[in-house]
């Protein structure tokens, strides 16, 4: 009895009934977002970011801005220099020159989101563009990108920051086009050792009998494979670019006093972070409720990298 | 021929992300003192998870649910089996590596990178030998002393803190051994009494450490510290017979290497030497031979057919190679999806296979002499999350009948030490097992 | 035209190792040293050996998935164009070789460029060893099966690459329903037949196997053996078949060429390899099989020593060192191809003297 091999090779057991269902990467998706969701800290992590984006998107319903051409000068009624603590008028409080805390607060979150998302944006751009051309092709191209990256990497950052921005002069712009120019190695390597795997793998080799180009081949096979990684990179570093932001404001690098922004609002607060003698936490929500909306941001992106890295990371994929 | 281990309706479960993988569905095997008992099988039928059973090394998140496994490895009582499946890990710790040793597929990932080989092979005799180790070591130094070389005051107290950590080794292993005796009279106890002595014995026995005082400043001071090195050596001495014995050329010089500076076949036997350094009675090899070279197997199976006569008493080969097991086995069993289908001595399987699954793995082996096409099994092997109701290869069985799917077939004793669970057989009357 | 659908002639494969401070070139792995041979059309030509041996090397060097260090690949070419391209090779006078060099560019598969080098890729394909490895684990199978043609643009229209798409799949014994599935959504056994599928997608003449059978359990081997001779039954396709496994190798192919660190040692038909080996390593391959009857039993003879390294291969007859029969000529000069009778070569200085 020969046995065709074409009969009955598929165990109907083996593969899951056929339904007109949706797409299967629909299907993938809907399970990673399960996947995602089944996680506490996921759930925490999402909230926190949600709520900021609340914050921001609502801005001029929950504080009407004052001097409507420029919503980001933060208002204030008096020009005392001590803060003054919460109370009816200014729910968190004051900054020196009676700026409203809370006005700051919300709508520094806005210039948060602009200030994570556009930097982590660009780097994105540039390292995915130079970490591919440099694993795909190696050789020359690779040594030249690589030697590149090093020379970024040895810069001090704060030193070339401060340099910068002296030469571009002051303000939240500068500070984006500074972190732009300073953070984009890491980047870089993350995708080209991932790259460097995917490169060597049969599906590739398998293209390029096929007679793929290397347009093709990168685009169709490389890059899918090798980009979360980067991606769970970036998400983790929009919290602390708004870090490096703030501490370079807080260097007195960024905008002036009155621009409603987290690291700005703290640098105003330096001579005030002790109060006088006998009264040391004085004025702690200067310095604490800004410096807390900071933490809990960046600890909000930096859940969602983590439980992103989780479900996507194809090492711990459940296949 | 006598029993040297055996398990009893042995059931391992995996509990995964998907769901609960039923990996042995109860699995009844036995290995005969003297024999070289071999385990075929495709991939997923459960042959290495049975053997990481009976070694209670199942990873997490596999758990053994049910079962027994026995060992009968008292000399005198020949028939005191002892059930492995609830001792402790200390209990467990003795037994590996002295009386079963395990060696794995991949040679290159059971050696540390960055220990040398002496080093690796010296610590089955670290865990196992001490005692021994010290005994020599203090000889040595005696003769030494006698012999009137080198500092011998200073030998002369190296001699006794030896003496001194021998003892309390033995000590400790005299403990563990009255410990182990009461355990095993109090094992059947019902009284509740008697459940607290055995349950606090267990406790202590966890628990009992190997002390004394001066042994254990010695051995972390620096100066003092040195005796250690004396140890190594003996240990060294025992290596590097061992790795003669294996065949492995140049062993002073091979002790000093590291793993990565020799080749896949030198690799497999190092491993192989690391299993056989305290003469365990059993040797597992869990396809210790499928990523090596046709030639280098060759080399490792005669090597193993070798030390059967010296060093070990009693195999169990892992593999999925039938001419593997034709050439080097005396007994096989054939496992499927976590059952045991068929059980025989080797000539006798390939004689007369009985099991539809045994048939069609035997014809869809290219052999030497092969007429026509390959046969082959059609369907694939089924998932374990969702096994098939009654005998688990009944989808693909060309012989499938309605009993197949609602009853798992009773392992029968077909002809003289012919073993098969299959519903085919079942009719005819035949001593159940 | 030709009866030979692959010529290589005198193909080279090293791999260059940079050593100390300045990392200049101070040895060569020489993975495939000077390898000549023909495949038949619609033959499959199987290629043993063990590790170290270069055979994947070779069958990639063919493909060009490296490029060769040097040597000649001629795919479909006229015989007669090769054997004049093959003597303007071996002649001293410059122009010769200048015209040889123009011929090649044309001729060789190692040196086309460009267009040329798509088109002759329509004719060539390979199925790699590991499934799991061998297809994006990001695309639809759809995709996977689809994309050779895609490339080379058999279709214009979307729809016409999809019927081929399930036209293949039937081919290999799978179906529509599994077009729309991720390549983890598989066995092992069915990620190999669609990597056979899309071998097949453009209509290949030539198939590379990198060792298909070796990643896959016994039972599901003999269902993808099975196919493989089939598809080549029915549409004429060549074969090369790498692999390590003799007895699989004795089944499906005609021809074995048996390899040793990057040099061929023997090469004939298969039966008669297997009756009558003339190398003594093939003769110690053969005899180190574990054969599946335990009633038989075949004297071993068990080599010495491992396989030695190809960076640092003996000189002379790379088996030399290992050899039971090996003398002094061996370790002096390389022994060539001889033929032996009726297309049965081997390269052994003293192949008549112990046969």
């Amino acid at each position: 009895m020969q046995t065709n091999d074409n009969q009955q090779t598929i165990n109907a057991e083996a593969v899951k009934p056929v339904v007109r269902s949706a797409h299967p990467r629909w299907k993938e998706f809907g399970f990673s977002m399960k996947r995602l969701f089944k996680n506490p800290l996921t759930i925490i992590g999402v909230s926190i970011i949600l709520f900021f984006a609340v914050l921001a998107i609502f801005a001029p319903l929950l504080a009407p801005p004052e001097y409507p051409d420029d919503p980001y000068k933060m208002p204030h009624n008096g020009w005392k220099m001590t803060p003054s603590p919460p109370s009816a008028e200014n729910p968190l409080g004051t900054l020196p020159q009676q700026y409203d805390i809370l006005y700051g607060i919300i709508w520094g979150a806005r210039n948060a989101f602009k200030i994570g998302i556009l930097v982590v944006l660009a780097n994105l751009v540039v390292g995915i563009v130079l970490g591919a051309l440099a694993g795909y092709f190696g050789g020359i191209v690779d040594e030249i990108i690589m030697r590149i990256t090093d020379i970024f990497y040895s810069i001090p950052f704060l030193v070339m920051a401060m340099a910068l921005v002296v030469a571009i002069g002051r303000g939240l712009q500068s500070i984006v086009i500074v972190l732009i120019i300073l953070n984009w190695p890491s980047y870089t390597r993350v995708i080209r050792s991932e790259i460097l795997v995917v490169r060597d793998m049969d599906y590739v080799q398998a293209a390029k009998a096929s007679g793929a180009g290397h347009l093709w081949t990168l685009i169709r096979h490389v890059m899918p494979n090798s980009v979360f990684s980067v991606i769970i990179v970036a998400s983790m570093q929009i919290g602390t670019t708004v870090l490096s932001a703030a501490s370079l404001s807080f260097l007195g690098l960024g905008s002036g006093a009155e621009y409603a922004d987290w690291g700005q609002m703290v640098s105003t607060c330096r001579n005030w972070i002790v109060g006088p003698p006998g009264d040391r936490l004085a004025f702690w929500y200067v310095v604490l409720i800004p410096g807390f909306t900071i933490a809990l941001f960046v600890l909000g992106w930096n859940l969602l990298g983590d439980a992103i890295r989780d479900v996507f990371d194809p090492k711990m994929r459940r296949k | 021929m006598e029993k040297l281990a055996d398990t009893k309706e042995l059931y391992t479960n995996f509990y995964t992300f998907e769901g609960v993988v039923k990996a042995l569905n109860g699995v009844s095997i036995h290995v005969n003192k003297g024999e070289t008992y071999g385990l075929v099988g495709e991939s997923g039928c459960g042959k290495s998870v049975t053997v990481r059973s009976m070694m209670r090394i199942v990873q997490a998140p596999g758990r053994i649910e049910s079962g027994q496994i026995h060992l009968f490895f008292s000399e005198e009582q020949r028939d005191k089996a002892i059930d492995i499946v609830g001792r402790s890990e200390a209990f467990m710790q003795t037994i590996r590596g002295n009386d079963i040793s395990m060696i794995f597929q991949e040679a290159s990932s059971s050696l540390n990178p960055v220990l040398s080989i002496g080093e690796q092979v010296g610590e089955s005799f670290q865990f196992h030998r001490m005692p021994q180790m010290l005994e020599e070591t203090e000889k040595r130094l005696s003769e030494d002393i006698n012999a009137g070389k080198g500092l011998v005051p200073y030998k002369k107290m190296i001699r006794g803190l030896m003496a001194r950590e021998r003892a309390v080794y033995e000590r400790h292993n005299r403990l563990v051994l009255e410990i182990d005796e009461q355990l095993y009279r109090l094992e059947e106890a019902t009284d509740a009494s008697d459940i607290r002595k055995r349950e606090a014995l267990k406790r202590h026995r966890e628990h009992i450490r190997k002390k004394d005082p001066l042994v254990q400043f010695a051995s972390h001071v620096p100066f003092f510290k040195r005796y250690r090195k004396r140890i190594a050596f003996t240990i060294r001495v025992h290596v590097i017979e061992l790795l003669r014995q294996l065949g492995v050329p140049n062993p002073d010089n091979v002790v000093d290497r590291y793993p990565h500076e020799l080749s896949g076949g030198m690799q497999q036997r190092i491993v192989i030497a690391i299993a056989l350094a305290c003469h365990p009675r059993m040797l597992i090899a869990d396809e210790p031979t499928s990523n090596l070279d046709v030639t280098i197997q060759a080399q490792i199976l005669d090597l193993i057919k070798k030390l059967k006569e010296t060093l070990i008493s009693s195999v169990l080969f892992i593999t999925h190679d039938l001419g593997v097991v034709a050439e080097v086995c005396d007994r096989v069993t054939v496992m499927y999806a976590g059952d045991a289908v068929e059980t025989a001595e080797v000539k006798e399987l390939f004689k007369n296979p009985l099991h539809p699954y045994t048939k069609g793995l035997m014809n869809s082996v290219p052999k030497v002499e092969q007429e026509g096409a390959l046969q082959t099994i059609p369907g694939t092997v089924p998932n374990l999350i969702h096994p098939p109701t009654g005998c688990r290869f009944h989808p693909r069985c060309p012989y499938a009948m309605d009993i197949c799917k609602k009853e798992k077939p009773v392992t029968i004793e077909h002809s003289k030490d012919h073993f098969v669970a299959c519903h085919l057989f079942t009719g005819e009357k035949h001593n159940e097992r | 035209m030709n009866d030979n659908i692959l010529d290589i002639r005198n193909l080279k494969k090293y791999y260059p190792v940079k050593g100390g401070v300045m990392r200049r070139h101070i040895a060569d792995v020489k993975a495939v040293d000077d390898v000549s041979f023909q495949i038949k059309r619609g033959e499959c030509l199987g290629m043993v050996g063990e590790s170290g041996c270069g055979k994947t090397t070779l069958g990639k060097a063919i493909l060009r998935l490296h490029d060769a260090t040097a040597g000649r690949v001629y795919l479909d070419q006229d015989a007669e164009k090769i054997e004049e391209l093959e003597a303007l090779f071996a002649s001293d006078k410059p122009e010769a070789v200048a015209q040889a060099e123009a011929m090649r560019k044309m001729m060789d598969l190692t040196r086309l460029k460009g267009r040329a080098m798509k088109e002759a890729r329509r004719k060539i394909n390979i199925v790699f060893q590991d499934p799991s490895n061998s297809l994006n684990p990001r695309l639809l199978i759809k995709d996977i099966v689809g994309e050779p043609m895609i490339i080379q643009h058999v279709y214009s229209s979307a729809a016409e690459v999809e019927e081929r798409v399930v036209e293949l799949l039937g081919t290999v014994g799978l179906s529509r329903e599994h077009m729309r599935r991720y390549p983890h959504e598989f066995s092992g056994g069915q990620r190999q037949r669609i990597a056979v599928a899309r071998a097949l997608a453009t209509n290949p003449k030539f198939i590379l196997m990198d060792e298909p059978t070796s990643a896959l359990d016994v039972s599901v081997q003999a269902q993808i053996l099975n196919l493989l001779k089939r598809l080549q039954d029915e549409f004429q396709l060549t074969y090369l078949f790498v692999t390590h496994h003799l007895l699989v190798v004795k089944y499906i192919t005609q021809r074995i060429a048996v390899m040793y660190l990057g040099k061929m040692m023997e090469l004939s038909q298969t039966p008669e390899l297997f009756k009558t080996p003339l190398h003594p390593y093939t003769k110690a391959l053969l005899s180190a099989i574990p054969i599946p009857d335990p009633e038989t039993k075949i004297e071993k003879i068990i080599l010495s020593g491992d396989v030695p390294n190809p960076l640092n291969p003996p000189s002379g007859c790379r088996f030399h060192p290992r050899c039971p029969y090996a003398k002094e000529i061996c370790k002096e000069r390389i022994p060539e191809l001889e033929d032996a009778g009726g297309g049965h070569l081997v390269a052994c200085h003293r192949w008549r003297e112990l046969n």
